[in-house]
């Protein structure tokens, strides 16, 4: 009897977990920027894959460090610069045009014209970016 | 004395109260999903209304609507979009004959705006288009706090318009776009763009292949991230194509599809707090969204959609005869 009880709640446990593997198995990236080897942090970080869609974004620290907010699914990424998000315009004012930092050459400010690919890959990744 | 009556034990009113205990835990989470799809019904109805609505605009104006429109560069600039436009169409005539399409008038809820805001469109504030509100959406009807200049208690409008696909779209026109970098890509290579109409006859790749409406009632990133900006009524920006690289090119009511259905990416940086062109299609429906193609007919794309394929649907000219059943 005590043998059955025993089985019966191993079988019950091990169901429990069925399902548990990681069928879309996703990292977590964070690094630093640099523009001519100095640490850059006027913008924000932008990860996108051109095949699926799906991307992140963070914004960089005043040592050029950045952590994306969410876990991306592994893959390829076109990494580019955005325009640190900036706080609710005055409400009398004008909206303020977006500016872009002329350190940073035009064709990383956009997914489609940037040329940094990386690869993100499961657990945790640090990928550094660099501007020459 | 033996009483002849039987009452029942503790354990067998225990084992009753487990059993109905565990039918009632069966049979809620059914319950929910039959509402949410009952929802779902409802605003996919919603969609097939504005495809409807889109065609009889057609018919009318020979041309579909403008995606946004802008009547005045000078701040604080002035237009609105098809939500507008589409009015008289969806049995809310009352609404538009009130609306005032003048260079001194005004469609935008508040904020910048200042003292213009809703001038001579004052019938905006705090008002509810059941048409124009998914069952399911994750928003109140009207903001509470005011957020993204919409202190004019607009409505939060559950459908947005889709401009086309942002580059890089194989076969599409490469210029039909322009990129700025903190607001995003505007395009032109889909139905509803800014500054312009599309008739059915420009439309190469088939009304029956190509997406001009969709959801937007979910959460980004457990925000709003609509294109209600100034609260959904408003239009272009500016009253032309402008190619600043970077600067204020933004319209409302429309997106240009960049990036995944349901996707929590914000555009410009982690804690954004703006909406801006590429606002991401969304809902709180179970695994997809609910879109509107150019021929009326109304489908439900999974989440799961090749991205690429999605892209295509998009685009009115891609010259690729993308079907939304594969």
């Amino acid at each position: 009897m005590n043998r059955f009880i025993a089985l019966l709640i191993s079988c019950c446990v091990g169901l429990a977990f069925v399902g548990c593997s990681n069928p879309n198995p996703v990292g977590t990236v964070k690094g630093t920027a640099t523009v001519k080897g100095k640490p850059y942090s006027k913008a924000a970080v932008m990860f996108v894959s051109l095949e699926t869609g799906h991307g992140a974004s963070g914004d960089l620290d005043a040592e050029g460090k950045y952590q994306l907010s969410d876990p991306l699914p592994v893959g390829k990424y076109t990494v580019y610069f955005a325009p640190k998000s900036i706080a609710p315009e005055d409400a009398t004012a004008a909206p303020i045009p977006m500016q872009m930092d002329k350190v940073v050459p035009d064709k990383y400010w956009s997914e489609s014209s940037s040329d940094i690919k990386v690869d993100v890959k499961e657990g945790t990744n640090e990928i550094p970016v660099e501007i020459k | 004395m033996v009483s002849k009556r039987r009452g029942f034990t503790l354990v067998e009113l225990l084992v009753v109260i487990a059993i109905i205990g565990i039918l009632v835990g069966l049979l809620l989470p059914a319950v929910q999903a039959a509402r949410e799809a009952a929802r779902r019904m409802s605003c996919s109805n919603n969609v097939k209304q504005i495809g409807l609505a889109m065609h009889n605009y057609h018919d009318t104006h020979r041309s579909f609507p403008y995606g946004s429109f802008n009547l005045r560069e000078a701040w604080p600039a002035n237009g609105s979009n098809w939500r507008a436009l589409l009015l008289p169409f969806i049995e809310q005539g009352n609404v538009y004959n009130q609306l005032s399409f003048t260079f001194t008038s005004n469609f935008m809820a508040g904020g910048a705006a200042g003292a213009n805001a809703y001038l001579g469109n004052e019938v905006l504030r705090n008002l509810l288009i059941p048409t124009y509100r998914c069952p399911s959406t994750a928003f109140e009807p009207f903001d509470i706090a005011p957020v993204s200049n919409n202190n004019g208690q607009a409505m939060n409008i559950s459908y947005v318009g889709i401009q086309g696909a942002a580059r890089p779209v194989p076969g599409s026109d490469p210029t039909l776009g322009t990129f700025d970098c903190g607001h995003g890509w505007s395009c032109e290579n889909g139905v509803l763009f800014p500054n312009g109409t599309t008739k059915i006859a420009s439309i190469t790749d088939g009304t029956s292949n190509v997406i001009f409406v969709s959801d937007q009632s979910g959460l980004v990133n457990r925000v709003n991230r609509t294109s209600n900006y100034y609260g959904g009524w408003f239009g272009s920006r500016h009253p032309r194509r402008i190619n600043q690289g970077c600067g204020d090119l933004w319209q409302t009511g429309t997106t240009c599809v960049r990036f995944a259905p349901n996707s929590n990416i914000v555009q410009t940086g982690a804690t954004e707090a703006m909406y801006r062109n590429n606002t991401v299609i969304n809902s709180m429906h179970t695994g997809g969204i609910e879109v509107g193609l150019a021929d009326g007919s109304v489908h439900f794309i999974p989440n799961s959609i090749d991205f690429l394929t999605l892209k295509r649907l998009c685009c009115r000219l891609d010259g690729e005869v993308t079907s939304i059943e594969q």
